[in-house]
């Protein structure tokens, strides 16, 4: 295999191999520890275990927002540990949406401007980006409440302004660290019911969550302890 | 804000140092004074009749005062009574109304003789003079040469106006109609010939090139024996006039350099907790796909926007100070007029410097340690 392009590999949309990552300091601490998985497209996943286990971590790897010390890290089959900071980037504006505990929202800035902003480092024009973000906030039922601030909105909604910023891009892959972490069970649900429509319209979602509940209700339950990937479940 | 101070601190200096300059001038270290250099044989000497047209052509100088000569019979005295020969050390000269304004005089009392005035009897006298001839008051009488004369304005001190203090100024026309001829008929007419001559010129020049004007001045004065011309002037005062120009803007630039310090140091240091508040931002936009060059030009630009707007308004408020300061000190303000344009542009690039660490510091952050803060 040479280039940064595995074109057999276009699918599984992620793909790790034998990934760790070290963080140095006095004392090292091996937050992921040798993981290997693969994610296709249409799937979505709970990645769950104790808190400190590596969930964060490793879901930063999975987004090119970190680069592995060991190991492979493909995303629709590029070679991300293997770029630097800028392709990565580009990699991110692409092919992934983010999704946060703590929404992550500009408190300056509308709700459809901040679901704009999911596009801005794609090199979307001002006016398709509005057009589109119109569209994605449609999507998590939010149209009438384009012009408030998140100050303006429900925890719940300005979770799902945070989910139609995921979605704007289309990308291939969702990762969302604790979505429900800050809501209640209600607006949590709504938040999993609109992330299982992403992932059925044919996206790859993997979700970090606490919640046993959760996890259970998805197909596919990855389960760390201690960096280390100790079981892959796929329910039948 | 440091443009503010920026303004406020250049319009104010410069403010005052048009009035320190003015004021400098009003003592007339603007002024130069030519005169025949004593000959050897200390014979009376005089200025060529053209030599106050000459000088007026020389650029720079703006006025030229004559001071014409009274036959040296004529001495002033408090009244008929006194002796002559106590003349007190009075030197009587003539000169034209606009003599007073060309060397800056003011009056304490009464006026300059006018057009008619300068055909009669009449006297201005130096504030020495009138002191030694115990004149309190225009509408005095003086006997002068042999006859009386109205005393219309005292002068206050001008001691840079060589010897005007101790001076008594009649008309010129008066002079030459009355106490030439005067002369010329009661002893044979010798000195016709002297009638009127010039003993002196003041000369008033642009303050910034009186050396230029000093230099050219005793040829121009008479081309063919300059050494015979003698060129004094407030040389000490115009020395410290050039310090005062040369000091007053060496102290406003330093002043200025200090102010924008300051205000690059502020800059740098309200972008330096802005990257460090607005971290989650960071994180986020790079999880957006923002490359560091994209957060780097964000931060940068919002920076150099702070600045450029923090320069009109600075620009404006210190404008607004200098404006109260003059109107309060009864000062005529100055603001430098290419601040408007110049003082945003600093402004602008100040931002620049002082926003570019902080702006490639909040690109180097990883976005991961970026995202983890909030
Ligand atoms: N930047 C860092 N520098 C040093 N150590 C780190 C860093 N980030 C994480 N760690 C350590 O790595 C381990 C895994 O952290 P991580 O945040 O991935 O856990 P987590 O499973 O997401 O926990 P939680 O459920 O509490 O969010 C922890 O021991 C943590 O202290
Ligand atoms: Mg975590």
């Amino acid at each position: 295999m040479s280039g940064l392009l595995d074109p057999g590999a276009v699918d599984p949309v992620l793909r790790l191999t034998g990934v760790s990552r070290e963080y140095g300091g006095a004392l090292p601490v091996r937050a992921v520890d040798d993981v290997s998985l693969s994610v296709a497209s249409g799937e979505i996943v709970a990645l769950v275990g104790a808190s400190g286990s590596g969930k964060s971590s490793l879901l930063a790897l999975m987004g090119a927002l970190d680069v592995p010390d060991r190991g492979q890290v493909h995303i629709a089959g590029l070679a991300v540990s293997a770029m630097g900071d800028r392709l990565r980037s580009a990699v991110r504006a692409r092919y992934i949406g983010f999704v946060f505990q703590q929404f992550h929202l500009l408190p300056t800035l509308s709700a459809v401007e901040n679901v704009g902003l999911g596009l801005l480092y794609s090199g979307v024009e001002a006016r398709q980006r509005r057009l589109r973000a119109d569209a994605a906030l449609d999507r998590v039922g939010l149209a009438t409440r384009r012009r408030h601030r998140p100050a303006e909105l429900s925890g719940g909604e300005q979770q799902r302004v945070a989910v139609a910023r995921a979605l704007v891009g289309e990308p291939a892959l969702v990762l969302a660290d604790e979505p429900t972490g800050a809501l209640d069970s209600e607006a949590g649900a709504t938040v999993m019911h609109l992330l299982r429509e992403i992932a059925q319209s044919g996206t790859a979602v993997v979700v970090v969550t606490h919640d046993r509940e959760i996890a259970s209700s998805l197909g596919r339950r990855i389960h760390l302890r201690d960096g280390r990937l100790v079981d892959d479940q796929v329910r039948a | 804000m440091s443009i503010a101070a920026l303004t406020a601190i250049t319009g104010l200096s410069a403010t005052n140092q048009a009035d320190v300059l003015a004021d400098l001038d009003a003592q007339g270290a603007n002024l130069l004074v030519v005169s025949p250099a004593v000959g050897v044989d200390d014979a009376p000497a005089y200025l060529r009749e053209s030599a106050p047209a000459m000088t007026a052509r020389i650029p720079g100088v703006e006025s030229v005062a004559v001071v014409r000569a009274v036959p040296n019979r004529v001495h002033a005295y408090k009244s008929d009574l006194v002796p002559a020969g106590q003349t007190n050390g009075l030197e009587v000269v003539a000169v034209a109304p606009d003599y007073f304004a060309a060397v800056g005089s003011s009056f304490e009392a009464g006026r300059a003789f006018d057009e008619a005035g300068r055909s009669l009897p009449e006297a201005v006298l130096g504030s020495e003079a009138a002191r030694l001839l115990s004149v309190g008051d225009v509408g005095q009488r003086l006997w002068v040469g042999g006859e009386w004369y109205l005393v219309t304005g005292i002068l206050n001190p001008r001691p840079l106006v060589g010897g005007l203090d101790s001076s008594v100024l009649l008309g010129d026309r008066w002079a030459e109609q009355a106490l030439w001829v005067d002369r010329s008929t009661s002893a044979g007419g010798t000195a016709g010939s002297e009638a009127g001559h010039i003993v002196s010129l003041t000369i008033s020049t642009e303050s910034h090139r009186l050396g230029e004007v000093r230099q050219v001045l005793a040829p121009t004065v008479d081309p063919a024996r300059s050494g015979a011309v003698s060129v004094s002037g407030a040389s000490a005062l115009a020395a410290s006039r050039a310090i005062v120009d040369d000091s007053l803007s060496l102290l406003v630039l330093a002043l200025a350099a200090v102010a924008l310090l300051v205000g690059a140091i502020g800059i740098a240091n309200t972008m330096v907790v802005a990257v460090i508040e607005r971290r989650g931002e960071i994180g986020l936009r790079r999880a957006l796909g923002a490359r560091p060059g994209h957060i780097a030009r964000q931060f940068l630009l919002e920076g150099v926007l702070l600045a450029g707007v923090g320069g009109v308004l600075g620009w404006m408020l210190g404008a607004g100070a200098v404006l109260a300061v003059a109107l309060f000190g009864g000062q005529v303000p100055v603001l430098p007029f290419y601040g408007v344009l110049l003082y945003p542009a600093v402004a602008v690039v100040v931002g620049v410097l002082a926003g570019l660490h902080p702006a490639l510091r909040a690109a180097r952050v990883p976005p991961t340690v970026a995202l983890r803060s909030s």
